[in-house]
């Protein structure tokens, strides 16, 4: 890897199949997000190669929709990589490698599990659909002063949107914390789990004894009468 | 103490037994299954201790407050709203262990077995584990027999005085117990002229306390709209009123509203067979055997029956959903006594084997016929919404996967009708001798089996809900350590009863409501705004704060 990124080459695309929606990628050298799937279609933003974003749709024809902080767009999939992998500062982006097969998965958003609807009115509470805590950037977060790998990048590259790193903070934050609740709420049907199991057990044990304290008395009354 | 341990041993035991079903699903209740409705008691609650919830409790409909009197403890106990409810769900087990020594009362030939029986009927302990009145109403309704039981035994007027009191304040738990107020006092007063008009003039007196009582409810419920109710709007406050049913009266006297009672009054009498195996029906038989011998008290379990499947019946005319043609939630609370008078029934030994096989075989004939009356009336109207807890009784049979309307009535028919001939046979097996009585423990373990079955069905799913809601409520807390922070909900022109859930468990924090989507311009800056999941206003509240938080029901807006 460290061969590859001395050479300038992009790092390795991620495979398309493992493109999935809500998965958070990194995209291996600058790119514009684009209004629709087409390379003639307008910019809605650039991206610095190294930027986080969140998969909205899954990949369709080499393309797929993808979000920056408050900026969507659509991008080609040769441009995304897994979270984390080195990216080399000043790749070109036409020079993207063939998608291969790369170790390990996207690191992908706690979500809730949805629940099926519910009776309302007198009847039941409406089971919320699931709903990920996930709290909403400042539409208009400042920029944070260049990092200093990409300092050598590009002029075009200073007019990009770069990683802001205190929102950055907020979202990996935001992250956390739903899945703090996530754990949270499973551990806790953990538990429920166990301590129905354990009254279950109580319960059948009782009725068995019952039954049981039911025949010695009636042995015990018969065996009295003869 | 040994000795007395050795010889109530059944009663601890079934208590026990109690108690570990109220414990199986309690560590999941975080709070309301039926929001609107159980806010509507516990807003009474919080209205006598001092809060004020007016703002939430206008959007639903009126509800009575004779159970907040006994939530007003548990509220002023518990300040956690988790644990209050949790407690409260253990007083209404508590008052089903109460129904079970009562039950033993009324005659020494019904055993710890009998009253279990009907004590263990899965609608009750579904309903217990929420913080319905079901458990309260069921209690009264057999204390009331008690006393009537009582009162011609000794002729003790003060059995009386308490009996009246009694259904005035059943009346006042759940106004469909009007029938049992009318027909106390009609048994009461048949009573009375038959011997010779002696007592009349004591039941004028007792009718004239009673009016009294009635005439403090009325001022007490005007009370309650005055200053819960205030921004109720007149058609939802009449939902749950008398002024809500005139309309149905008049749709008696349509043709179609004509065919449409009698399949109600059908499928009422139905879900009495299916929901008891058959038992109940026994105990109808029962109660007009002893009727014809002069018995005061099945003349009122016979009233005040006929007067619970007549409410019922009319209260659900309107062919609406699958569910209300049967709809037992309104007339089952008298289904003990005839639980208890249908086991009575098949111990009788004039009851041979054949005679018992011919009933059932009566029974089962007219149970068919009555579910293809409902039937009928589900192919006719094209009814397909289903809420299964308000026909406990049979709803466990309910498969949401293949879910078809008649199909479901006619495999509850065909389950409960082999359960019927099982039941009842079995019933009049054990009552031959005495000695089999704890056979009787196999039943039991089934009612407690379908009970939990109905839990998780009904109740666990809302309860994943509410514990996300309890997310939320940690969150304003977080946000609004002081308390100084105004709380809004916004019902985005629709009136979701979920908020309910945090104003219960927030009750220091006034939720104040704001109907109108287009009032939220004026919100912002240190006010905290909630919107149900749901609601179309997401995005552009999204712009308006800084900040939202998605859990649960709800979404939280706040600026940092």
């Amino acid at each position: 890897m460290a061969m590859l990124l001395m050479m300038g080459m992009t790092v390795c695309a991620v495979d398309a199949e493992k493109i999935k929606k809500n998965s958070v990628l990194q995209t291996n050298s600058q790119v514009e997000l684009r209004e629709a799937p087409d390379e003639n279609s307008a910019v809605t933003a650039t991206l610095l190669g190294g930027t986080p974003v969140i998969i909205k749709e899954e990949a369709a024809d080499g393309w797929c929709k993808a979000a920056y902080q408050e900026k969507e767009g659509y991008v080609q999939i040769s441009y995304l990589v897994l979270l984390g992998t080195p990216i080399a500062p000043d790749a070109p982006a036409d020079t993207a490698a063939e998608p291969q097969q790369t170790e390990g998965e996207a690191v992908s958003q706690p979500a809730d599990t949805a629940a099926g609807p519910q009776q309302t009115d007198g009847e039941a509470a409406q089971q919320p659909a699931d709903t990920a805590a996930a709290e909403s950037q400042p539409a208009d977060t400042a920029a944070e002063p260049q990092p200093a790998d990409v300092e050598t990048a590009p002029q075009a590259a200073d007019n990009a949107v770069r990683p802001d790193r205190n929102a950055l903070d907020d979202e990996f934050k935001t992250i956390e914390e739903a899945a703090i609740v996530a754990y949270q709420e499973a551990e806790t049907a953990k538990d429920q789990a166990a301590s129905e199991k354990v009254w279950g057990i109580v319960i059948a044990v009782l009725v068995v004894a019952i039954f049981a304290v039911g025949i010695i008395t009636t042995l015990r009354n018969n065996k009295g009468k003869k | 103490m040994k000795a007395w341990c050795v010889r109530r041993r059944y009663d601890i035991l079934f208590v026990v037994l109690m108690f570990c079903v109220a414990s199986h699903g309690i560590s999941k209740s975080y709070g309301f299954y039926f929001p609107a409705d159980e806010f509507g008691y516990w807003s009474h609650a919080a209205r006598l201790a001092g809060y004020d919830w007016s703002d939430i409790a206008s959007l639903s409909s009126y509800y009575s407050f004779g159970y907040s009197l006994v939530l007003l403890p548990v509220f002023l106990l518990f300040k956690d709203g988790v644990i209050a409810y949790r407690v409260a769900m253990f007083v209404n087990f508590a008052l089903l262990a109460a129904c079970f020594f009562v039950l033993q009362k009324m005659g020494r030939s019904i055993s710890a077995f009998h009253a279990a029986v009907a004590v263990f009927y899965p609608t009750w302990l579904f309903y217990a584990g929420t913080t319905f009145a079901e458990a309260l109403l069921v209690t009264l309704y057999i204390v009331i027999c008690l006393l009537l039981l009582k009162y011609i035994r000794t002729d003790n007027k003060l059995y009386l005085v308490f009996m009246f009191a009694t259904m005035v304040y059943m009346y006042i738990v759940h106004m469909r117990a009007v029938g049992v107020l009318v027909s106390g006092v009609i048994v009461l007063f048949v009573r009375g002229f038959k011997n010779g008009g002696k007592r009349v003039r004591y039941m004028l007196v007792l009718l004239m306390g009673a009016a009294f009582l009635l005439a403090a409810a009325f001022l007490a419920k005007k009370f309650w709209t005055g200053s819960l109710y205030t921004d109720a709007e007149q058609v939802l406050k009449n939902a749950n009123d008398y002024a809500g049913q005139f309309g149905k009266i008049a749709y008696i006297f349509t043709r179609e509203g004509f065919e449409n009672l009698i399949i109600s009054i059908a499928g009422k009498i139905l879900y009495l067979g299916l929901s008891s195996f058959g038992i109940a029906y026994f105990g109808i038989g029962y109660a007009v055997k002893a009727l014809r011998k002069g018995s005061y008290v099945s003349l009122f379990v016979l009233l005040s029956t006929l007067a619970a499947v007549m409410i019922s019946a009319i209260y659900t005319i309107y062919p609406g959903r699958v569910d209300a043609l049967t709809y037992g939630r309104y007339h089952e609370y008298v289904m003990p006594i005839l639980i208890i008078m249908g086991i009575r029934a098949l111990g009788e030994k004039a009851l041979t084997v054949k005679r018992t096989a011919g009933i059932i075989s009566v029974i089962l004939v007219l149970e068919a016929v009555m579910t293809w009356l409902v039937t009928v009336s589900l192919h006719k109207n094209g009814q397909t919404s289903f809420f299964g807890n308000t026909i406990c009784g049979i709803s466990w049979l309910y498969d949401p996967e293949n879910f078809e309307p008649a199909g479901f009535y006619w495999r509850a028919y065909a389950v409960c009708g082999a359960m019927t001939v099982a039941a009842c046979m079995g019933v009049r097996w054990i009552g031959r001798r005495k000695g089999r009585e704890m056979l009787l423990v196999i039943l039991v373990a089934v009612q407690v089996l379908n009970s939990i079955r109905l839990s998780s069905m009904y109740i666990d799913s809302s309860r994943l809900g509410c514990f996300r809601d309890t997310i939320v409520m940690q969150k304003i807390e977080e946000l609004n350590p002081e308390n100084d922070r105004d709380v809004y909900y916004s019902t985005d022109g629709e009136p979701f009863g979920n908020i309910g859930i945090l104003q219960f468990m927030m009750r220091d924090t006034p939720i104040h409501i704001v109907k109108a989507y287009y009032d939220l311009d004026q919100y912002g800056g240190e006010d905290l705004l909630l919107i149900d999941y749901r609601s179309d206003q997401a995005q552009a509240l999204e712009e308006k704060f800084d900040s939202h938080f998605r859990k649960g029901h709800f979404i939280l807006y706040y600026n940092e």
